[in-house]
């Protein structure tokens, strides 16, 4: 994929994310000033990288939801919740074609059907209200169509007589390229049994010289008798190139008559004033030659389009200028002009368009650079072998010393020193890196409450607080999860019907708030809701019932300790089951995905108040390179870092020294211990013909090598430091869980060793 | 070829004209901007040569023997043509 493509994607689907927010926004908060020009720069941009990527399905989309959100800026739309549903539609559709342009670099075949229903919904809502006075049909219908209907009305009766007949409108406008695809249009054209009027738009002016007869730039609006089915057969190879409309039968429009031009000119100003913002946004980037020739393609396809050719071939002429001349500046210089030229309306968004170009250039805190989390990843590796190999200097160091090059020694340890000091703020700059605001966690949060509460008939606002905090980004990508499952279960489970609320003596409507906090170096989570609360004595009755506990425990059992039971596996405390939750994989999951963060959730509840769930977990892990070994029927983990090596030794190697045993590798004598001995377990003795697996372990000037069973695996885990009784225990460096849910004990080979 | 100069006032479309003949015929229309374009013994014109047809406007000795072209596409203008 190109670094265009890459960008877009990757811009797009932020850019989705910001628009959900701010129709979330709006639908709760109304609508604002501020909110609304977001909302419209976010559709504009999307709609204008759109082109840049030539998905002219989008741009399609897009072009409608810029006009929705524009009705609505003007006050000819209400935002209510059919609005915003459609609106969300829209985005949800063109997240759906990102990621299909990602996986595949194009979008699926349906998309050009899709954008196009999705495009004369989105105008429903406009026509809804801005449309016909009498409130009929022919407020949806598209500009070129009534025109044409306006133009031919009177031939057309004429031609149908007293008949009534399925009447359809078809804009055909081929590819550019179609030709090469071996595309005829006349030929499709000539296929339609009933043409009543057809209309052939080709460029006003042209020099022959310039003319390049292989380039489609015809294009065809036409009024034919049905059935629709026919029609789309005629024209099923080339789905994204047609549209067909239905004409009413009975009234026909006349007042969008005169949209169509302005209409094109705004959008053709749109494109090219977006190219421009797109270039000097990126001008200090690399991959500007892949930018310049995209946006003079797109830039004049769109001129060429509204029918400005002169100026089309002017920005194509200035784009490969700016190629040769490795600058913008040509290209830049024939976009404005083009931009005065056509003048005229200025579309809604360029405000906003504007807006945020002063955004890209001026404030330079604002600027980001987006790096692929590998590149990251391995720059956090490499500081980490820095760190080891610093290490070693200093031992270089005592060496050097202890041969009494004391002069030198002291020098060494001064440059050791400054070397310690930079690389230990080399690998915390680079683990800071990784951190990211916990916002980013939260995003999808709003559109879920919102959708899920129109689902249950519940009221229910979002709060979400200390958004900035920073974690990091492995934690917020793990608890983004077990997040969905708390709040699903607060809204499911936690937040009363309106009608509950309100005799009750609540507000009709719940609240869930998301709160989040740094604490030393932990990042504490809050998810509290105000509806019904947890009730400690269905929990134990239903623990009862599910044989989890038994009648004892039970009894002895806090109220307190009764609600951590919902942490348990396979509880749940839904009457009926929901799609949503209640499934019985809902809080366990939570636990265990905390758990392997090396953190806690706790759960507090008062009856008829409400209830918060609390997690708890470090703000950055660091992961450990693990290899789990079996010694005396039991697993335990050990840390890479310490391991030298690993090896299979026939018994014939090994010596007897004193009354140790020992064998030679390279030159030393490394005396064996057994892993058994050293933590005090019950180990047997095999025998003596058995090959031997040895872990060579370094420990400073220290080597010995640990006999074990078997060695059972590799894995990067988290581990969780020993906490409790055990957080003095020598030997162990931390648990961690595996896969399975048991909990490995992580052995510290170097603290054990004799 | 489907795409004839008879002389320098006129050139002829014959026959099926497919998309390869609209390069023909635009060199033959720039080199001779006043020829006039005899399309009678056409009977299929390919989107290709009506596009420079289209583009070019060249006086036409008509009417085109592609009866469909004939009645539905404007000849050397860009304006809609009538139902009939």
């Amino acid at each position: 994929m190109s670094d265009l493509s890459e960008q877009f994607v990757s811009e797009a689907r932020d850019l989705i994310a910001q628009a959900t927010d701010e129709l979330i926004a709006i639908e709760r908060d109304g609508v604002a000033a501020e909110r609304i020009d977001r909302l419209l720069r976010a559709f504009h941009t999307l709609k204008g990288s759109a082109g840049l990527v030539e998905i002219p399905a989008m741009t399609l989309a897009m072009h409608a939801a810029e006009d929705l959100v524009g009705a609505i800026q003007t006050n000819q739309v209400k935002a209510d919740a059919a609005v915003i549903n459609q609106a969300l539609a829209c985005l949800d559709l063109v997240l759906r074609w990102v990621d299909a342009f990602d996986a595949n670099g194009e979008l699926p075949p349906s998309a050009g059907d899709e954008a196009r229903r999705m495009a004369e919904q989105l105008r429903s809502h406009t026509a809804r209200t801005a449309g016909a006075p009498d409130g009929s049909a022919p407020g949806m219908l598209p500009a070129w169509a009534s025109a044409l209907l306006d133009a031919h009305r009177r031939d057309i009766g004429r031609a149908l007589g007293s008949r009534v007949a399925e009447l359809f409108a078809i804009a055909y406008e081929p590819h550019a390229g179609c030709f090469f695809d071996g595309d005829d249009p006349l030929q499709l054209l000539r296929q339609i049994p009933d043409l009543l009027a057809l209309r052939v738009e080709s460029p006003p002016s042209v020099h022959l010289a310039d003319f390049d007869p292989y380039t489609c730039q015809l294009r065809f609006y036409a009024i034919a008798e049905g059935p629709r089915d026919l029609l789309s057969t005629i024209f099923r190879q080339v789905p994204d190139q047609v549209r067909i409309v239905d004409l009413p039968s009975d009234a026909i429009p006349k007042a969008l008559g005169e949209v169509g031009a302005t209409d094109m000119r705004g959008i053709v100003h749109a494109v090219i004033a977006e190219q421009g913002h797109m270039l000097r946004a990126s001008s200090q980037s690399d991959g500007a030659s892949g930018r310049v020739g995209a946006a003079a393609r797109s830039a004049a396809n769109a001129l060429r389009h509204g029918g400005f050719d002169a100026l089309a071939n002017e920005v194509a002429e200035a784009g490969a200028d700016a190629l040769v001349q490795s600058t913008m500046a040509p290209l830049l210089a024939a976009l404005d002009h083009a931009l005065n030229a056509i003048g005229g309306v200025m579309h809604p968004a360029d405000r906003s368009a504007e807006i945020s170009g002063a955004d890209a250039n001026g404030d330079a805190a604002s600027r980001w650079l987006r790096v692929p989390e590998g590149r990251i990843d391995a720059l956090v590796n490499l500081s980490g072998e820095l760190i080891v190999l610093k290490n070693s200097f200093a031992h270089l160091a005592r060496q050097v010393d202890a041969e009494g090059r004391q002069d030198l020694s002291r020098a060494m340890k001064r440059e050791q020193d400054a070397i310690e000091r930079l690389a230990a703020d080399f690998y915390e700059s680079i683990l800071a890196l990784r951190m990211v605001p916990v916002g980013q966690m939260l995003r999808p949060f709003p559109r879920m409450v919102r959708d899920l509460s129109q689902r249950f008939g519940k009221k229910v606002r979002l709060v979400t607080r200390g958004e900035t905090t920073e974690s990091d980004k492995a934690v917020v990508d793990r608890l983004s999860e077990p997040l969905l499952h708390v709040v699903r279960n607060a809204l499911d489970h936690g937040i009363e019907m309106p009608q509950v609320r309100a005799a009750a003596g609540k507000p009709e409507t719940g609240s869930i708030t998301i709160a989040v906090s740094r604490v030393g170096d932990r990042v504490v989570i809050e998810i509290t809701d105000d509806g019904r609360g947890i009730d400690p004595t269905a929990i134990k009755r239903r623990a009862r019932d599910f044989g989890l506990i038994t009648e004892e425990a039970l009894a002895a059992m806090s109220d307190e300790q009764a609600l951590e039971l919902i942490f348990s596996s396979g509880f749940s405390t839904a009457t009926e089951i929901s799609d949503i939750s209640g499934r019985g994989v809902g809080m366990d999951v939570v636990r265990q995905a905390v758990d392997q963060l090396g953190g806690r959730v706790s759960v507090t509840s008062r009856i008829g108040v409400g209830a918060t769930v609390r997690i708890d977990v470090p703000v950055s892990i660091a992961t450990a390179r693990i290899m789990v070994v079996e010694c005396a029927g039991q697993r335990f983990g050990i840390s890479m870092d310490s391991v030298t090596e690993t090896v299979r030794l026939s018994s014939d190697r090994v010596r007897q020294v004193k009354s140790n045993e020992g064998f030679v590798l390279r030159d030393r004598v490394v005396p064996i211990c057994s892993l058994a001995e050293l933590i005090g377990l019950p180990g047997e003795r095999r025998a003596d013909g058995d090959a031997r697996l040895l872990i060579v372990v370094e420990a400073g000037a220290k080597i010995a090598a640990v006999e074990i069973d078997a060695i059972r695996d590799r894995l990067d885990a988290v581990l969780k430091p020993m906490q409790g009784l055990l957080a003095t225990a020598r030997g162990y460096s931390g648990t961690t869980i595996l896969g399975d849910g048991t909990v490995l004990l992580v052995l510290d080979l170097k603290d054990i060793l004799p | 070829m489907t795409v004839t100069r008879r002389d320098a006032e006129s050139i002829v479309l014959e026959g099926t004209c497919d998309a390869e003949d609209a390069e023909a015929l635009l060199q033959m229309l720039i080199e001779t901007p006043v020829a006039r374009l005899d399309w009678r013994p056409c009977n299929q014109l390919h989107t290709a040569v009506a596009q420079v047809v289209l583009a070019a406007g060249p006086k036409v000795q008509g009417p085109c023997g592609d009866a469909w072209v004939e009645k539905w596409l404007p000849q050397g203008s860009s304006d809609s043509r009538r139902a009939p």
